[in-house]
């Protein structure tokens, strides 16, 4: 029975959540590129300064700098959310068994890591993880400010790594190999449809965002007439 | 006057606010380039609170009104809602936010308790620009009426008025002052500077802020005295001669329109270059403003810092070393220095003249802005609010230096500053434009340079 429930899950779902995740993030990276593409096109003035762009996005891509020149920001909170992010990254990827599956599927594979560095990975994210949930929710301002998504979406994001984990050691595994498995693989599911619609899509959007704000200081010429006729607002006074 | 807000406004019409506001919203996406940003931000805030030690304000409230992202997400909460498919389709299933009298209230009251000074922007790993945030706010709010009267009242003047600048000074007045500083400087450096007026032809025309003519009469004599010590050929244009731009600060249909003034009057004068004041605001809005709404045909701008730079590292201008013997120390206009524009010009040239420089930390980029930023400098109503909770950290910087001078170039910047100081009991502490130093350091040569020259012209 849960067999043949796995079998669904890590399928046609699995299929179902992949295509959702791509068609999402195709949509996604389609609508920013027009949107930047119009708007420098629209823009009068547009001399952008690439090379400090360049530098700001890949300074945040890789963060590590900023975060002990800016030691004051929450310096713990951002180192642990760095090394989760490496786990929450690296493990999915190159673990062994997901490498096999996708062989399997498709025919592609690349290098994987060692069971045991995935192992250390996994406990690395799942550690951090939590210190993160607990230091938004300790963080009197950070926890005023996060809305449903920003507590629920870690804590989802834990789950298939605890489950992943546990079915891979039996001997810790409280539950049936395959009902763990098939909590692992429902709750990736989610995850991949989520991705799209939440603040996930943040690794997509992440590397444009520097432009994307210098573009917003480039205005079309006639933004401000425009608006004002819109707004029946040519003849009135100041 | 009585008002709602922390500041006095204009009576404006109350009836129909949330969807006039939304109208004004969605031309100003629609028409600028705002939307995508926006849609972006609105997804990307990752809520994490790291830029809450960024801004000055909140360093001194503690307060999480004044956590940035506490204060974007007022606006993007309303982006969200009404101009994403996600939002709307929110509110169809269960009871989402709407946007309510109360809210633009509140909405009117928390954008301008941010300076829009940008230095948050370097701390989030998101890239989110809350200065932006605010200036879009303050922009839909505008278009409702609800502006600071200070703020349009001037603008007002400055776009319709007779005198066409916010300090309404008419040109008489102008050529009095003028001449008053051109006698001063002759009695003090016997130098025979002149302020040129409508001198069609000259590469530069001249905006400063307009009420430098009427407090910061020192600032202006050193602009003259390097014009004058480097043969500059510059001019003021008695059509129009107001940097200020307040449009930066609450709506970019005023910048627009301001800009155009300015440009206007470079043509009319045939020259080439717009030159402004060591001001920050009115730089940063004509170097932005120009390029923007003029494209190709956009007249350079330059701001007098650079220009006196230049000519000192060309040999024109020959400053005498350590005419300043007190420890002086350079504030960081934002609007000129988050960009990274102007921050060593400056530097070097007090370093030129000064024996003891010291600079505040953090500088430059990310320095500090003085509490005034964003036009809240002109709304004196609020001056407890701008020295205490905005100016604390400033003040204590500048403390710390233990300068008797502090540089600001900016009009406003100064203005702010000095109330700051006074407030925060640093009274021994002066507050002074760069050019009002470097005229001390002039050196003028024996001869007065210019004496040849006008010869000539009178000929
Ligand atoms: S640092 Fe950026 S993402 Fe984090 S709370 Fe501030 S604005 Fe939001
Ligand atoms: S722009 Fe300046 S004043 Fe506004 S929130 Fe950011 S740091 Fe604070």
């Amino acid at each position: 029975m849960i067999e043949a429930q796995l079998a669904w899950a890590r399928g046609p779902l699995f299929l179902l959540s992949i295509s959702i995740m791509i068609l999402g993030i195709a949509r996604l990276i389609v609508l920013t590129g027009i949107n930047l593409v119009r708007a420098i096109y629209r823009a009068s003035d547009k001399k952008l300064p690439v090379k400090t762009l360049i530098a700001a996005t890949l300074k945040w891509l890789f963060p590590f700098k900023q975060v002990i020149n800016q030691s004051k920001n929450r310096i713990w909170y951002s180192v642990v959310s760095i090394l989760f992010h490496v786990g929450l990254i690296m493990t999915p990827i190159f673990l062994g068994a997901h490498i096999l599956l996708w062989k399997r599927g498709t025919g592609i594979s690349w290098p994987g890591l060692p069971n045991s560095i995935a192992d250390i990975l996994a406990i690395l994210t799942v550690v951090t993880g939590f210190v993160l949930i607990i230091g938004r929710v300790v963080n009197p301002f950070s926890r005023r400010l996060s809305r449903f998504q920003d507590f629920s979406l870690p804590p989802l994001l834990l789950i298939p790594f605890i489950s992943g984990f546990l079915a891979m050691h039996p001997m810790f595994n409280p539950l049936p190999y395959h009902l763990m498995m098939l909590f692992h693989v429902l709750s990736g599911d989610l995850i991949l449809i989520l991705i799209p619609f939440t603040k996930m899509s943040h690794f997509i959007l992440l590397p444009t965002s520097q432009l994307m704000s210098e573009v917003g200081w480039h205005f079309p010429a006639d933004m401000g007439e425009n608006v004002a006729i819109t707004l029946h607002k040519e003849t009135e006074r100041v | 006057m009585k008002s709602q807000y922390s500041y006095y406004v204009e009576p404006f019409e109350l009836k129909d606010r949330p969807r006039r506001f939304l109208d004004a919203f969605a031309a100003i996406i629609k028409y600028s380039n705002y939307g995508p940003v926006l849609d972006a931000y609105s997804r990307l805030t990752a809520k994490c609170s790291r830029c809450s030690a960024a801004c000055p304000i909140y360093l001194t409230t503690n307060n999480i009104k004044d956590v940035p992202c506490w204060r974007s997400e007022l606006v993007l909460r309303v982006y969200r809602r009404y101009f994403t498919i996600s939002g709307m389709i929110r509110t169809r299933l269960w009871n989402g936010f709407t946007l309510t009298d109360d809210y633009i209230d509140q909405l009117a009251e928390e954008l301008y308790h941010c300076t829009a000074c940008r230095r948050c922007k370097f701390f989030c790993p998101m890239g989110i620009d809350h200065g932006m945030i605010t200036h879009i706010g303050r922009w839909a709010l505008a278009e409702i009426g609800i502006v600071p009267k200070a703020l349009v009242v001037a603008t007002r003047e400055q776009l319709e008025g007779r005198t066409h600048n916010t300090s309404a000074i008419p040109l008489p007045a102008l050529q009095d002052t003028c001449e008053f500083l051109e006698g001063e400087i002759m009695e003090k450096y016997g130098q025979p500077v002149k302020f040129p007026i409508d001198n069609a032809g000259a590469e530069m025309v001249f905006f400063p802020a307009v009420s430098d003519y009427l407090l910061e009469p020192d600032t202006l004599m050193g602009n003259a005295a390097v014009m004058h010590a480097t043969g500059g050929s510059w001019t003021i244009g008695s059509k129009y001669y107001d940097g200020i731009n307040y449009g930066l600060f609450y709506s970019d249909r005023m910048m627009d329109r301001i800009v155009r003034m300015e440009v206007a009057e470079v043509t009319r004068l045939k020259s080439k270059i717009v030159l402004i004041g060591e001001c920050g605001h009115a730089s940063r809005s004509a170097k932005v403003g120009i390029p923007n709404f003029f494209g190709h045909d956009a007249p350079p701008v330059i701001n007098i810092m650079e220009y006196t730079l230049k000519m000192l590292e060309k040999g024109k201008l020959n400053l005498r070393a350590n005419t300043i013997k007190d420890r002086v120390t350079y504030h960081d206009p934002c609007n000129i220095a988050r960009s990274g524009w102007i921050v060593n010009q400056p530097r070097e040239i007090l370093r030129a003249i000064c024996s003891d420089f010291v600079d505040m930390t953090p500088n430059g980029p990310f320095n500090y802005c003085c509490g005034g930023g964003s036009g809240t400098v002109s709304i004196d109503e609020i001056r407890k609010w701008r020295t205490g909770p905005a100016g604390k950290v400033k003040a204590r910087q500048i403390k710390e230096t233990g300068a008797r001078y502090v540089v600001a170039p900016c009009a406003n910047c100064k203005k702010q500053l000095r109330e700051v100081l006074e407030d925060n009991g640093l009274e021994d502490v002066e507050v002074v434009g760069l050019h009002d130093l470097v005229i001390k350091a002039i050196d003028f040569g024996t001869q007065p340079k210019d004496e040849s020259r006008s010869a000539k012209e009178k000929l």
